[in-house]
């Protein structure tokens, strides 16, 4: 302070705040406070709540996964063992199971000549007139076994092909 | 600092008093002054971590009221000049002394502040009402102690220029 202007002006008081200016603040700031330990008491409770949550969802997802897998392979076991065969090679299958099929059935009549059992009509394709037949050239190779596989005898396996 | 919730009111009921009449005479204009206040204090309630590691809170403090307004009177500069040449005739800076011719010495330099550039009046503020050292305002203002002199002296000789016949006739 140098000089007598500086000295006088500096003589002049200021004006304080107002007790209600101060009063407001305090009160605006215990709010905001209040808020902001409230909002992240929040947070952190969500995410300890929100942990066995997912697991549980998780254990749930799997379980339904592993529940899904195991019905379908009991239910259609040979849906996708089963090799695709050409038209050609079902008709050969076809052949063969018809002739071991007469071959046992001549083997249980010299067994028990008066045996008058006849094959399940299942497996007898074609006395089966529900369906009209297809062109041979409509053929496609089946998605299933042909005759089924529960009485199906043994027989060579052909290598696996593409369809077409 | 610590971020013990009750050391932010207690900065509060600290430098209020000070920092009160320091953004009055940058705004002008209480309802401002108020809103600037709360501004401050809320924002630093809400982000309690901008507090940590200062070792100043009062230039701190001093520091943040002295950005809020200069954005504010930038932003209201481009919104209504009009608004803030009206401000200036309402702001009551000073305690007003039973004397007359103080009141009206101090209604005199109340106004003439309020002609000097928002930079000077900060620092003649901070150096004649704070009794700060130009150092320590340029900590505050984030300036140089040069460039706090030199707002210094220019604003001084303003309010000189602008007070010298008042000042000849009441002495």
């Amino acid at each position: 302070m140098n000089d007598e202007f500086e000295q006088r002006l500096s003589r002049h008081t200021l004006r304080s705040a107002p007790p209600e200016v101060i009063e407001d603040l305090a009160r605006a700031i215990r709010t905001h406070q209040a808020r902001t330990e409230l909002r992240s008491h929040r947070a952190s409770a969500g995410d300890d709540d929100s942990a066995p949550v997912w697991r549980t969802l998780g254990l749930l997802w799997a379980g339904a996964l592993a529940m899904l897998m195991l019905s379908r392979s009991e239910t259609d076991p040979m849906t996708h063992s089963v090799p695709r065969l050409t038209p050609e090679q079902a008709a050969v299958v076809r052949a063969e199971r018809m002739a071991l099929w007469e071959l046992a059935n001549v083997r249980e009549s010299l067994d028990e000549p008066a045996s008058t059992q006849t094959p399940p009509r299942r497996l007898l394709e074609p006395a089966d007139r529900s369906r009209t037949p297809r062109p041979r050239s409509q053929l496609r190779s089946p998605a299933v076994p042909i005759l089924g596989h529960e009485h199906r005898p043994p027989f060579q396996r052909f290598p696996i092909e593409s369809p077409i | 600092m610590n971020r013990d919730p009750s050391a932010l009111e207690d900065l509060c009921r600290q430098h209020t008093p000070a920092l009160f009449p320091f953004l009055l005479n940058l705004t002008r204009n209480e309802a401002d002054t108020r809103d600037l206040l709360q501004e401050l204090f809320v924002s630093l309630a809400r982000h309690p971590e901008r507090l940590d590691g200062v070792r100043e809170p009062r230039a701190f403090l001093f520091r943040s009221a002295h950005n809020l307004a200069l954005d504010h009177l930038r932003s209201r500069a481009s919104r209504h000049r009009a608004h803030e040449a009206a401000g200036h005739a309402r702001a009551d800076l000073f305690n007003l002394p039973a004397n007359p011719d103080d009141a009206a010495h101090a209604e005199a330099l109340s106004a003439a502040l309020g002609e000097l550039p928002a930079d000077q009046r900060a620092v003649v503020h901070l150096k004649l009402w704070e009794g700060m050292t130009f150092e320590s305002i340029g900590r505050t203002l984030e300036i140089s102690p040069n460039t706090a002199a030199s707002r210094y002296r220019y604003g001084l000789e303003k309010l000189r220029s602008l007070l010298r016949s008042l000042y000849n006739q009441l002495h």
